[in-house]
C-alpha cells in the first residue's frame, strides 16, 4: 500500500467511544475496586460455608450458592445482542491504511448499527434476527470502502449466531459510489469469491487481527 | 631426523608432540647450541616442496619456535632479519596461517622495531588477498595488524593515509561477525588517530557498506556475537570523526526510504549518535535536511517504536545545536531549527483533531527537552500560537484535542524546571511558560469545571492539565493549587463519573505527595464532612472511604482519620445501623494500616490508640445487656479480628508476651483487664466466650481471639497452666458450634496452637490419643451429625500437616479410606478443602511453621491412593473422590498437578460429567494449563475433551457462566498449544459447534466464544503461505 490515500483523516479520541461503562467498573478503576474491597460486606454464601455442613442432602455444601439470591438472579437473566454489543465486535477492526481501529476514525458509529430481534415464538425460540451496519469512509472517493466493508462482514459472520441477516452497508452520501459498493459488499457470490482471493484474505486477516 | 622434519611428520597426528619438538629447538637456540641462521636453513628444502602443505607446515615449525622464545633473546638484527624473512615469506600464500602466527611472535619481542612493523604493513597490504582465505587465517592476519596497532602505533601513522587504503583494501568484503569486530575497532583507531585527509571517503565507504547491519544471530552461536554489538561497533566508526558528516548524512536520509523498519530505526539511531558527537557546527549544516526528512516518520508513523525513535533524533539535533548556548540567541542554530519547527508543528495544530496535531504536539514536546535555551525558545515561539489557534475552536472536539496536545509540553516543562520538593537547583533562564499561566489556569480549569458533564474526555483533558501543570516547580501558586484540590476534592465527591472520580483521585494522591500540607487542610475536611450519620440505600460512603484511606498513609493523617472514624461509628452505632457501614469505616482502618505496613512502616505502635479501643467497643455491649451491635456480626468481627492481627505481628516478642496475657485475661480467666478502656468489672463478670453456656454472639467473638493468638512467635508462650487442658476445652466446644463462624475460629485456634506448640514427645503422646479417640468416635458414626469431631480431625491434620509431622500421614490415610463411606463419604470429600487450602491467619507470616515442599508431600500421599480408591470404588462412592481430588488441586500449584498428569487425566476428565459446578470449573482450569503443558498427553484424548468441554459450553443447570466461560477459554488454547496435525481435524466440528455459544444468553460467554472461534477459524488459514 505504497500510496496513502487520506494520510490526515480525523481520528476520534479512544476514551470517548461508546462503551458498556457499568460492567467495566471494576477494570478500569483501582479506586472503586478499593472501595469496593473496603465496603463490600462478604455474602452469606461465604460467611456461612462450611464444608463440614451437616444438612443432610449429599452437595449441600457446594449447592448453597445457588440458593443465594444475587447470584440466581444473575444466572437467569438474559443479555439480548444489541448494538453496543455489535459495535464492541467490529469498532475494533484496524483500517487497512492507518494503525488505528475503525472506531477511532469513525467509520463504524454507534448511531449507525440496528438490530431488530423477530418475536420469539413458543415454538421457534430463536427467531430470525437482523444486524445493519451502515459504514462512513474518512473521505468519500475512498478505494478501500469495499475492503473495509468486507471485514465487518466477515467479522460478523463469524462472530454471530447464524439466525442473524447480517447487511453492510455505506451510509448514504457518504462516498461516491455508494450504490456499487453496497452491491458488492451485499452480493453473495461476489463476497464468496472475494474470499477465495488470498491477498485480500491477507489484508482481512491483518485487519481482524486486532478485533478485542 | 631434523627437527623440522619430525615437526611436520607429528603436526597433524599429535599436535603436543609438534609442539614439544618445536620447544626443545627453542631451547637449543636459547642455549646457545643452535644459531638463527642454521634454523633458517634446515628450513630450506621444505620451502621449496611442491607441496604446499608441507611448505606451510615448515613455517608452522619456524612460527612455533619463535613463540616459544624468550622475547629478550633475539638481537635487533635478528628481529628484523626474521621479520624480512616472513615477510617474503608472504608471496607464497599457502602459508599464511602459519606466516601469521610467525608475525605475531615475532611482533611481540623486545628489539621489535618502527621499521620492522612498517615493513610488515607494507607487505600485508601488498601481497595478501584476504578473501581467498578461510575466516580463521584472515582473523590471525588482523589480529596481526592489531598487534601492530597496538605496539607500533606511531610508526604505523608515519605512513599516513598509504596505511589507512592499505588497511580498508585488506578487509574490503569481510562479512564475518568476529572478524568484523576487530575490523570496526581497528577502524575506529585508524579514524580517530590516523591522518585519513586523502582518503576520508573510502574509510567511510569501507565503514558504511556494512550499514545497515543484517546480521541475525544463529543459535548456539560459539561467539555470542549480537546484531547490537555489531550496531554499536559500527556507529563508533560512523561517529568518530564529523568528517563523515557530508558523506554520511545523504546517504543515511536515502536508506530512511527504505521500507524495513528495522532500517529506518538503525537509520536514526545513527543520526542521533551522530549530531550529537559531531558537534553543533556541522550540525549547523544539516539540520534542515535532516529535519525535512526525519518529521516524515513521526507525522505519519505506522510504528510507535520508530516514531520514538525519530523523536529521539530531532531532540539530538536541538540538544547538539544548544551547546554553549545560555541565553536565547536571534541569530543561532538553534533557534532557526526551533522555527522551522514551530511552523510545521503549529500549521498541523491548526486542524487539532487531525491524525498528525499529536505526533505534531510530541515533536514539540521533544525539542523542549533538549535544553534550557530549547525549552524557552520553543515556547516562547509556540504559545501565543497555540493560544490564538485555541480561541478560534468553536467545536469542543476540536478544543478537546487542543488541551491534550498541549499535555506533552507541561511534561517536558516539569522535566526542564523540576517538579515540587525536587532538591537540585531550578535553572537560572526564568521559565517561559510562566507567562501563559493565567490564561492556561483558566482554560483548563474551564474545561474540568464549565463545561457539560457528558463532555468527559474533554474535562479529562482540563484535569490532567490541572494536574500537569501544578506538578511544575514554581510555577503555579500554592493558593493556586489550592483552587485546583479544591476542584478536585468536588469531582471525587460528587461527580457522576466514575473514571472522572478516579481520575480526580489519583491527581490528589500525586498532589498529597507534592503539597501535603494543601491535601490535610482542604481535602480531609471536606472528605470528612462527606461522610453520612446512617446507612443509606446507595452506599454513598464507599468513595469517600476508599479516597480518605488511600490519603491517609502518612502519620498525621492517619491520627485524625481514627479519631473522626471513631467519632463517626459511635454516631452510626447509636442508629442501630445494619452491619454493612461499620463494615466499611472498619475496614477503611484495615486497609491503611496494610498500606503502611506495604511502605515498610512499623504498624505496631497504633497498637494503644486501635486495639483497645476496638475491642472494648465490641465487648461491651455483649455485656451490658444490650444485645450488642453491628460490631458482633461475623463479617465485621473478622476484620476487627485482622486489625488485631496485622498489628499485633508486627510487634516483637516481648511486647507480644504482655499483650496476649491481657486477650487470655478477657476471652478465658475472666480477669479485668486494662485493655478494656471503660468498665472492665462488667466485662470480667458476664463475658465468657469459651465456656460452654455461654451465648452465640460471645461465641463468635473467638474469631477476634483467634486472630489475636495466630499472630504471636512461637517463643511467645500463652499464658495457660495446662495447654493440654485448654485444647481439650476447644475440642469440646468445636463438636457444637453455634454458627460455621464460630467454628471455623475454633478449629483455626485448635490448628494454630498443635502447629505451634505441640511439638514434645509428650504432646505427641496426647495428639496421637486425642486423635485416636476422635476417629473412633467417626468410625462408628451413622451419619454426618455423628462425626462431630471429622471436622477437627482435619483442621489438627493441616496444623501438622503444614511441619511435615509424621503424626499427619496416618490420619490422611484414615481419612482417605473413609471416602468410601456410604453415608459420610460426601463430607470426607468436602474436608479436603481444609486440608491444602491457604489460610489466611495459620501462615508463614503469622509465625506459622511452615515447611518447604508441605504441601507437595501431601499431594504425593494422597494421589496414588486417591485415584486407586477411585478405581475400586462403588459407582455411587466414586464422586466422593472426585470431590477431594478437586478440592486438593484446587490448591496446589500447577507444577505439582502437572507431574502427576498421566494419572489424573482419567480422572479429571470423568469429572466433567459430575452435577456439581464447582468441581466442573476446577478441573477445566486445571486442564487448561495441561493443554499448554502437557501437550502431548492432552493430544491423546483430544476428542474426548473436545466433546466434554463443547458439552461444558452450553448454559444449563450445573453449566453456570464461570462453567462455560471456563470450557470456552479452553477450548480456545488448543490452536495455538497443540501441534497443528493434531488440531486441525476438529475444526470443522468446534466451528459448527460454537454457533450455539455464540447466541449464549450471556453476553461475556459470547464474548469468549466470539474469541474462542476466531482463534479456530485463523488455525491453517495463512499457513498456506509457507
Amino acid at each position: 500500500m505504497s500510496d496513502i490515500i487520506n494520510a490526515n483523516p480525523t481520528i476520534l479520541n479512544a476514551s470517548d467511544l461508546p462503551t458498556r461503562h457499568s460492567e467495566s467498573r471494576k477494570k478500569q478503576s483501582s479506586s472503586a475496586y478499593i472501595a469496593d474491597s473496603i465496603s463490600r460486606l462478604p455474602s452469606s454464601k461465604t460467611l456461612l460455608h462450611d464444608p463440614f455442613a451437616t444438612t443432610p442432602g449429599e452437595d449441600s455444601a457446594y449447592s448453597s450458592g445457588a440458593s443465594d439470591q444475587d447470584d440466581n438472579e444473575d444466572e437467569a437473566a438474559i443479555d439480548d445482542i444489541d448494538e453496543q454489543e455489535i459495535y464492541d465486535l467490529i469498532s475494533t477492526i484496524s483500517d487497512p491504511e492507518h494503525p488505528l481501529s475503525l472506531g477511532e476514525l469513525a467509520v463504524i458509529n454507534l448511531p449507525h448499527i440496528h438490530v431488530t430481534h423477530g418475536t420469539p415464538t413458543p415454538t421457534n425460540l430463536h427467531p430470525m434476527s437482523h444486524v445493519l451496519v451502515e459504514i462512513t469512509p474518512t473521505i468519500n472517493h475512498c478505494s478501500l470502502a469495499t475492503v473495509i466493508g468486507l471485514g465487518v462482514r466477515v467479522r460478523l459472520e463469524q462472530a454471530l449466531p447464524p439466525r442473524f441477516r447480517i447487511d453492510v452497508r455505506i451510509r448514504e452520501g457518504t462516498h461516491q459510489s455508494t450504490d456499487q459498493v453496497n452491491k458488492q459488499l451485499n452480493d453473495k457470490e461476489r463476497v464468496a469469491a472475494a474470499c477465495e482471493n488470498e491477498t485480500l484474505m491477507g489484508v482481512l486477516s491483518n485487519m481482524l487481527a486486532t478485533c478485542k | 631426523m631434523e627437527p623440522v622434519q619430525e615437526y611436520i611428520l607429528a603436526i597433524d597426528k599429535d599436535p603436543d608432540e609438534a609442539l614439544r619438538i618445536a620447544k626443545g629447538t627453542a631451547k637449543r637456540l636459547e642455549n646457545k647450541e643452535l644459531i638463527l641462521l642454521g634454523l633458517t636453513k634446515s628450513l630450506g628444502e621444505y620451502l621449496t616442496n611442491d607441496d604446499r602443505t608441507i611448505r606451510a607446515k615448515a613455517i608452522g615449525f619456524y612460527a612455533a619456535v619463535l613463540a616459544a622464545l624468550p622475547p629478550s633473546l633475539l638481537s635487533q638484527a635478528q628481529v628484523s632479519v626474521i621479520t624480512q624473512f616472513l615477510c617474503d615469506r608472504l608471496e607464497d600464500e599457502s602459508g599464511l596461517r602459519e606466516i601469521s602466527q610467525g608475525l605475531i611472535a615475532v611482533i611481540g619481542m623486545n628489539r621489535f622495531q618502527p621499521e620492522d612493523a612498517v615493513m610488515i604493513a607494507k607487505s600485508l597490504f601488498k601481497s595478501c588477498d584476504l578473501m581467498k582465505h578461510p575466516q580463521g587465517t584472515r582473523y590471525l592476519i588482523y589480529q596481526v595488524v592489531d598487534k601492530l596497532m597496538l605496539e607500533k602505533r606511531e610508526a604505523l601513522k608515519q605512513l599516513g593515509s598509504d596505511f589507512a587504503t592499505g588497511y580498508v583494501d585488506l578487509v574490503s568484503n569481510e562479512k564475518d561477525p568476529r572478524n568484523l569486530m576487530l575490523v570496526f575497532s581497528n577502524l575506529k583507531a585508524i579514524i580517530v588517530e590516523f591522518d585519513i585527509t586523502d582518503c576520508e571517503e573510502a574509510v567511510f565507504d569501507a565503514c558504511f557498506s556494512y550499514f545497515p547491519i543484517t546480521f541475525k544471530q544463529p543459535p548456539n552461536d560459539p561467539y555470542g556475537i549480537t546484531a547490537q554489538d555489531l550496531k554499536d561497533r559500527l556507529k563508533d566508526c560512523l561517529q568518530a570523526t564529523s568528517r563523515f558528516a557530508v558523506f554520511l548524512f545523504p546517504q543515511l536520509l536515502e536508506k530512511l526510504d527504505s521500507h524495513s523498519a528495522n532500517t529506518k530505526k538503525d537509520v536514526l539511531q545513527t543520526i542521533t549518535a551522530c549530531s550529537l558527537a559531531y558537534g553543533k557546527n556541522i550540525v549547523a549544516n544539516y539540520w534542515s535536511t535532516l529535519w525535512d526528512a526525519i518529521k516524515y516518520e513521526v507525522l505519519n508513523a505506522s510504528d510507535d517504536d520508530l516514531a520514538l525513535e525519530a523523536l529521539e533524533a530531532i531532540r539530538a539535533l536541538a540538544v547538539s545545536l544548544s551547546s554553549g548556548l545560555t541565553t536565547i540567541t536571534r541569530t543561532s542554530s538553534l533557534d532557526k531549527y526551533v522555527k522551522a519547527i514551530v511552523k510545521e508543528c503549529l500549521t498541523q495544530l491548526r486542524s487539532p483533531t487531525a491524525k498528525q496535531a499529536k505526533p505534531s504536539a510530541s515533536i514539540l514536546s521533544a525539542v523542549s527537552t533538549a535544553s534550557v535555551v530549547a525549552h524557552a525558545m520553543t515556547m516562547q515561539a509556540v504559545m501565543p500560537g497555540l493560544m490564538t489557534i485555541y480561541d478560534g475552536l468553536e467545536e469542543i472536539a476540536r478544543q478537546r484535542s487542543m488541551l491534550q496536545a498541549m499535555l506533552p509540553l507541561f511534561d517536558s516543562t516539569a522535566e526542564i524546571y523540576g517538579v515540587w520538593g525536587d532538591v537540585e537547583l531550578p535553572p537560572s533562564l526564568n521559565n517561559s511558560l510562566e507567562p501563559f499561566k493565567d490564561k492556561l489556569f483558566e482554560i483548563y480549569s474551564k474545561a474540568l469545571m464549565g463545561a457539560a458533564k457528558e463532555e468527559i474526555s474533554f474535562r479529562h483533558s482540563g484535569l490532567d492539565g490541572l494536574t500537569k501543570m501544578s506538578r511544575i516547580r514554581n510555577f503555579f501558586m500554592d493558593n493556586e493549587i489550592g483552587l485546583i484540590v479544591q476542584f478536585f476534592d468536588e469531582i471525587v465527591l460528587t461527580d457522576e463519573k466514575i473514571d472522572m472520580r478516579d481520575t480526580a483521585l489519583d491527581s490528589l494522591l500525586i498532589l498529597s505527595r507534592l503539597k501535603p500540607s494543601l491535601i490535610m487542610e482542604i481535602t480531609f475536611p471536606a472528605f470528612m464532612a462527606k461522610l453520612p450519620d446512617k446507612e443509606e440505600g446507595e452506599k454513598s460512603y464507599d468513595m469517600t472511604l476508599s479516597a480518605l484511606a488511600q490519603l491517609s498513609v502518612e502519620r498525621p493523617v492517619f491520627q485524625v482519620l481514627l479519631t473522626r472514624i471513631f467519632n463517626k461509628l459511635n454516631i452510626v452505632l447509636n442508629k442501630s445501623s445494619g452491619p454493612g457501614y461499620p463494615y466499611a469505616l472498619v475496614s477503611s482502618i484495615l486497609y491503611v494500616l496494610r498500606k503502611k505496613h506495604e511502605l515498610g512502616r512499623d504498624i505496631s505502635l497504633h497498637y494503644p490508640r486501635i486495639v483497645p479501643e476496638l475491642v472494648t467497643r465490641t465487648l461491651i455491649p455483649l455485656c451490658n445487656g444490650s444485645g450488642g451491635n453491628a460490631l458482633s456480626h461475623e463479617a465485621v468481627l473478622d476484620v476487627t479480628g485482622n486489625i488485631v492481627n496485622v498489628i499485633l505481628r508486627a510487634m516483637e516478642a516481648e511486647q507480644q508476651t504482655e499483650v496476649i496475657l491481657d486477650f487470655f485475661k478477657i476471652f478465658f480467666k475472666r480477669e479485668p483487664c486494662t485493655l478494656i478502656t471503660s468498665e472492665k468489672e462488667l466485662v470480667a463478670q458476664w463475658f465468657n466466650p469459651l465456656e460452654q453456656g455461654t451465648s452465640p454472639m460471645q461465641a463468635s467473638t473467638i474469631i477476634i481471639f483467634a486472630a489475636a493468638v495466630a499472630a504471636m512467635h512461637r517463643e511467645v508462650s500463652l499464658p495457660v497452666n495446662d495447654l493440654h487442658a485448654f485444647i481439650q476445652r476447644l475440642f469440646l466446644l468445636a463438636q457444637f458450634p453455634f454458627s460455621p463462624g464460630h467454628r471455623r475460629a475454633l478449629l483455626r485456634l485448635i490448628s494454630i496452637i498443635v502447629n505451634k506448640y505441640f511439638n514434645s514427645p509428650e504432646n505427641h503422646t496426647f495428639l496421637q490419643k486425642a486423635t485416636d479417640e476422635m476417629w473412633e468416635g467417626v468410625k462408628e458414626a451413622d451419619s454426618p451429625e455423628a462425626a462431630f469431631s471429622l471436622p477437627a480431625l482435619f483442621w489438627i491434620t493441616k496444623g501438622l500437616a503444614l511441619r511435615n509431622d509424621k503424626l499427619a500421614e496416618p490420619i490422611v490415610g484414615r481419612l482417605l479410606e473413609l471416602l468410601d463411606h456410604e453415608t459420610l463419604g460426601a463430607s470426607v470429600g468436602r474436608g479436603f478443602e481444609v486440608l491444602l487450602s491457604e489460610d489466611p491467619l495459620l501462615c508463614k507470616e503469622n509465625y506459622a511453621v511452615v515447611r518447604l515442599l508441605s504441601q507437595q508431600k501431601l499431594f504425593v500421599f494422597c494421589i496414588p491412593k486417591l485415584v486407586e480408591g477411585f478405581r475400586a470404588a462403588s459407582p455411587a462412592a466414586k464422586k466422593n473422590y472426585l470431590h477431594a481430588l478437586s478440592n486438593i488441586i484446587r490448591h496446589v500449584p500447577s507444577k505439582l498437578v502437572l507431574a502427576e498428569i498421566n494419572t489424573l487425566l482419567p480422572l479429571l476428565l470423568q469429572s466433567l460429567d459430575l452435577e456439581d459446578s464447582g468441581i466442573k470449573t476446577a478441573s477445566i482450569d486445571t486442564l487448561s494449563v495441561t493443554v499448554t503443558e502437557a501437550t502431548d498427553l492432552v493430544s491423546e484424548h483430544i476428542a474426548s475433551l473436545i466433546t466434554r468441554l463443547l458439552a461444558a459450553s452450553l448454559p444449563s443447570e450445573v453449566n453456570t457462566v464461570p462453567v462455560r466461560t471456563a470450557a470456552l477459554r479452553c477450548l480456545s488454547i488448543f490452536p495455538s498449544a497443540l501441534s497443528i496435525n493434531v488440531v486441525i481435524p476438529y475444526k470443522r466440528q468446534i466451528m459448527r459447534a460454537l454457533w450455539k455459544p455464540l447466541d449464549d444468553p450471556k453476553r461475556s460467554v459470547r464474548k469468549e466464544a466470539v474469541d474462542c472461534r476466531a482463534r479456530w477459524f485463523a488455525l491453517g488459514e495463512l499457513k498456506e503461505d509457507d
